[in-house]
């Protein structure tokens, strides 16, 4: 049974008197410890489906199943918990809070759990460490380089210890060699066992994943390719 | 939140503003309220009885009445608010030939009548003996006396010690002599004929005083003089009741703030409320945050709305006359002013909170 289990999904937009299917029937599991990138041109669907894999994009038709989950017929409530204990997210312009310092960045999920204030700066300095900037904890978000901001949106992402990792293009604003670097962290933590699923325009990070899905329209072109790491 | 703040901060410091002002205008009215004379009357209980004195109808001392005695003055001290009285000036009043004129004579304490009559302007002095006389400028006039001289009252010797300058008063017409001499030239025993009392009532009804004092004398018709301070209390009530309505009215544009300001931080926020929804935050939890930060902003403001309105209040007291301003921190004065702050800034955050809360995680992420 995969981790992922995708069935017929659909999700659909109205605007200006036409409805628009941005994902049309989408069905694919994701197993535990794959490195799936979603690519496909511009519109093409790719960020719908992986905001409806983390359980914030309600689809019109279809099934999302996490862990034997059917995470839409969770209430609202239920599946905010359910994101929490499963989904770690990676934004493209990963949207640290500029008021808070790179510390307070990571422990921003950590914010909601039961754990005690000393328990959370450990649990945040830990995964700092991991991403390579426990020595820039204090610094705000605009004294850190594009690569290492992206470092920080990761070790965020990672600090519940989610199964899953949803990142939305996350080298889109990056040069390539910090790309490459950021890529190397997302292939090491996939190595660790961390479930990976990326949505990429950039043809080098291809190689990194262990699955390439490529939609079209929203719809799966050309099958599931397995792709060599 | 600048505008919340600053907007909470200038409602709560003008309604606390207001509030000291009027307290100010009422304790100033209770520290000058001696200067307006007595403001209850005690004469004896008969339906016959009609004095005239200071402006009220005194005359024939009645006969079938038990007439007041010098123990009721002590009774008087025996009140529940005894503590609100101020000056008790019992008098004897009686008609003398005063070098073959009849005159009203007053005896009276000279210490408690010269308290309650601080508009009295005397030249001489005040009598300190017994043998001694203050005189209205009227008799002064009319027999021909002046400071020092002897006068005859019912053929017994007295000095003039003092002439009351002109008040425009009955006072004018009157002799006054101490209250114990008067009683035995009169050959009245320890009776009295009527008694003065100044009370501090600002901020306790003068109708208790009057039902504790009838209570204590039953055989004395107590009654309230309240004329003297009437006006001057119905324009600080005047002064309340429009110091409420602005309040209400700042309090009502506060609330529009803190609800614009509010409204306008959620919609900026949505990008910050649709990370915090991707990384598992619940809508409990967006609601908690937005209105922790109303309560910790409407509480800062509340204290330092409060602390401004007494700083400024000093000052506005001065502005408006007051004699004696007193900027002291009133802990009721300062919870009300956290309270209403408080109630305003949750209150006013409510409905933006629950906007933020229930924001579509995807409509938000799309503003990343």
């Amino acid at each position: 049974m995969s981790l992922i289990q995708v069935m017929n999904l659909v999700k659909t937009y109205h605007g200006g008197g036409e409805t628009v299917r941005a994902v049309d029937g989408v069905s694919l599991g994701i197993d535990i410890g794959e490195f799936v990138a979603i690519t496909g041109t511009s519109g093409s669907g790719k960020s719908t489906l992986l905001t409806m894999l983390g359980g914030l994009n309600e689809p019109a038709s279809g099934r999302i199943s996490v862990d034997e989950i059917d995470i839409y017929r969770l209430s609202a409530e239920q599946r905010a918990d359910f994101r929490k204990e499963y989904i770690g997210f990676v934004f493209q312009a990963f949207h640290l809070l500029p008021y808070l310092n790179v510390l307070e960045n990571v422990m921003i999920p950590l914010a909601i759990s039961r754990l005690s204030a000393a328990a959370k700066k450990e649990k945040a300095m830990l995964l700092l460490e991991k991403v390579g900037l426990h020595d820039k904890a204090l610094r705000l978000p605009n004294e850190l380089s594009g690569g290492e901001q992206e470092r920080v949106a990761i070790a965020r992402a990672l600090v519940n210890d989610p199964p899953i990792i949803l990142a939305d293009e996350p080298t889109g604003n990056l040069d390539s060699a910090t790309s490459g670097m950021v890529m190397e962290l997302f292939s090491r933590l996939n190595k660790e066992g961390q479930t990976v699923v990326m949505v990429t325009h950039d043809e080098q990070n291809l190689s990194y994943a262990t699955r390439q899905i490529n939609l079209k329209d929203g719809r799966l072109s050309g099958g599931c390719q397995a792709a060599a790491v | 939140m600048f505008f919340l703040l600053a907007g909470l901060l200038i409602a709560v410091s003008t309604v606390v503003l207001l509030m000291s002002m009027g307290q100010t205008m009422n304790e100033d009215i209770a520290n000058k309220l001696d200067e307006y004379g007595a403001n209850i009357l005690i004469v004896p209980r008969s339906d016959e009885l009609s004095l005239s004195y200071g402006g009220m109808a005194v005359s024939g001392v009645s006969f079938d009445v038990t007439p007041l005695r010098q123990d009721d003055v002590a009774k008087i001290r025996e009140i529940k608010n005894r503590d609100n009285i101020k000056i008790i000036s019992p008098k004897l009043l009686n008609v003398a030939e005063v070098e073959q004129t009849k005159v009203m004579v007053v005896g009276v304490h000279f210490k408690e009548e010269i308290s309650l009559k601080k508009w009295w302007s005397i030249i001489g002095d005040v009598p300190e003996k017994e043998d001694e006389a203050l005189i209205g400028v009227d008799v002064k006039r009319k027999l021909q006396l002046g400071l020092g001289q002897i006068v005859l009252i019912n053929g017994t010797p007295f000095r003039v010690s003092g002439i009351l300058n002109e008040s425009g008063s009955q006072d004018d017409q009157l002799v006054f002599i101490d209250l114990e001499r008067a009683q035995r030239l009169f050959n009245k025993g320890s009776e009295i004929s009527l008694i003065e009392v100044a009370a501090l009532c600002y901020d306790c009804p003068i109708e208790d005083i009057v039902a504790q004092t009838s209570d204590k004398l039953p055989g004395a018709r107590v009654t309230a003089i309240q004329q003297t301070i009437k006006s001057k209390m119905k324009s600080i009530h005047q002064f309340e009741r429009f110091s409420l309505g602005i309040s209400v009215i700042i309090l009502f544009v506060a609330i529009l703030i803190v609800f614009t300001t509010m409204s306008a931080s959620v919609n900026e926020r949505k990008k910050e409320i649709g990370i915090f929804r991707a990384m598992g935050y619940r809508q409990s939890h967006i609601m908690q945050i937005i209105l922790q930060e109303a309560f910790f902003l409407s509480t800062l403001a509340g204290l330092a709305g409060y602390f401004l309105g007494v700083s400024v209040s000093g000052y506005a007291g001065s502005w408006i006359g007051a004699d004696q301003v007193n900027v002291h921190i009133d802990s009721t004065i300062m919870g009300l002013s956290l309270l209403i702050s408080v109630v305003i800034g949750l209150g006013a955050s409510f409905y933006p909170a629950i906007k933020a809360a229930r924001l579509d995680p995807t409509v938000s992420l799309q503003s990343l």
